[in-house]
């Protein structure tokens, strides 16, 4: 009975540590490594950081399907300045 | 044997030692990420092509005369240079992006979906390009934040330094920009239903 108080006590005040931001600071591995664990265990008793972070993440996928390329003329007169320039370098 | 492909580093040393490819090949890589933020913030395929080839063109140039300083962070400068030629063109064409200073603004209190605005909605919809579409709809310091920080790799603590703010107030920007492109999707689907 003591310990699973003081286990939903540890629970409460590890959740309280985290927030929004931090959840996007993890997505894009930027979250200091020594706290990946304690909010991944906060992500997961949390209801209110589980449902951001699924979000998030859903939303971090679709902005990865965003792809625009440059056409192939701006490429081509790129690749023959990095030429020129590479002879200008020797 | 497996090939390891070369980092960002290794290419550009090769290229100074006179390998030409190894240019093409960082173009290659981060062409896409390159020209799809840049055609996010101008909103203009032509004008996006035009400071796409300036940015690699002074990327060249800068690493060609040997003032290249950004050891592992090649991707993030070159965003860096491409975001300044892109505030350059806003400038010379006194044509701002549309500003909207509350940080905790909710698009959705400006947005007024009138007919023709709804009827462009639903085509977009349609397409693929729907959410590049929302993503323009975005108050300009959280799509910019977004872009940086998505197809930038610019850490927050960079995006601070470069939107000269508070690392929270980066990632409270993309955390808005998040929540609202969310509430977007929401809208056009309700809509497209009704």
């Amino acid at each position: 009975m003591y310990f699973a108080l003081l286990s939903q006590t540890h629970q409460l005040l590890m959740q309280q540590d985290f927030t929004q931001e931090d959840i996007l600071l993890y997505i894009y591995n930027e979250l200091d490594p020594s706290k990946r664990a304690d909010l991944e265990f906060a992500i997961a008793t949390n209801p209110d950081l589980l449902t951001f972070f699924q979000e998030a993440l859903l939303m971090v996928h679709q902005l990865d399907q965003i792809k625009d390329e440059p056409n192939s003329t701006t490429i081509s007169i790129l690749n023959e300045e990095s030429r020129s320039n590479s002879l200008e370098i020797h | 044997m497996k090939r390891v492909q070369k980092n960002d580093e290794e290419l550009l040393a090769l290229y100074v030692a006179g390998n030409v490819a190894c240019m093409d090949m960082l173009i290659n890589r981060y062409k896409s990420k390159v020209f799809t933020a840049i055609y996010l913030v101008v909103n203009d395929r032509y004008i996006a092509e035009d400071i796409f080839q300036e940015t690699f063109l002074r990327v060249i140039h800068t690493i060609g005369k040997g003032k290249y300083e950004e050891s592992g962070k090649f991707l993030p400068w070159v965003i860096r240079i491409a975001r300044n030629l892109s505030m350059d063109y806003f400038r010379s064409t006194k044509r701002m992006p549309t500003i909207s200073s509350s940080e905790d603004n909710d698009i959705f209190a400006n947005m007024r979906f009138d007919e023709s605005n709804s009827e462009e909605l639903a085509i977009n919809a349609q397409k693929k390009q729907g959410l590049r579409e929302l993503i323009k709809m975005l108050p300009v310091e959280q799509k910019e934040v977004l872009i940086l920080r998505h197809y930038g790799d610019l850490s927050f603590k960079e995006i601070a330094d470069v939107c000269n703010c508070s690392i929270n107030t980066a990632l409270g920007r993309m955390r808005y920009a998040l929540i609202n492109l969310k509430k977007m999707i929401e809208e056009r689907a309700a809509y497209l239903q009704s």
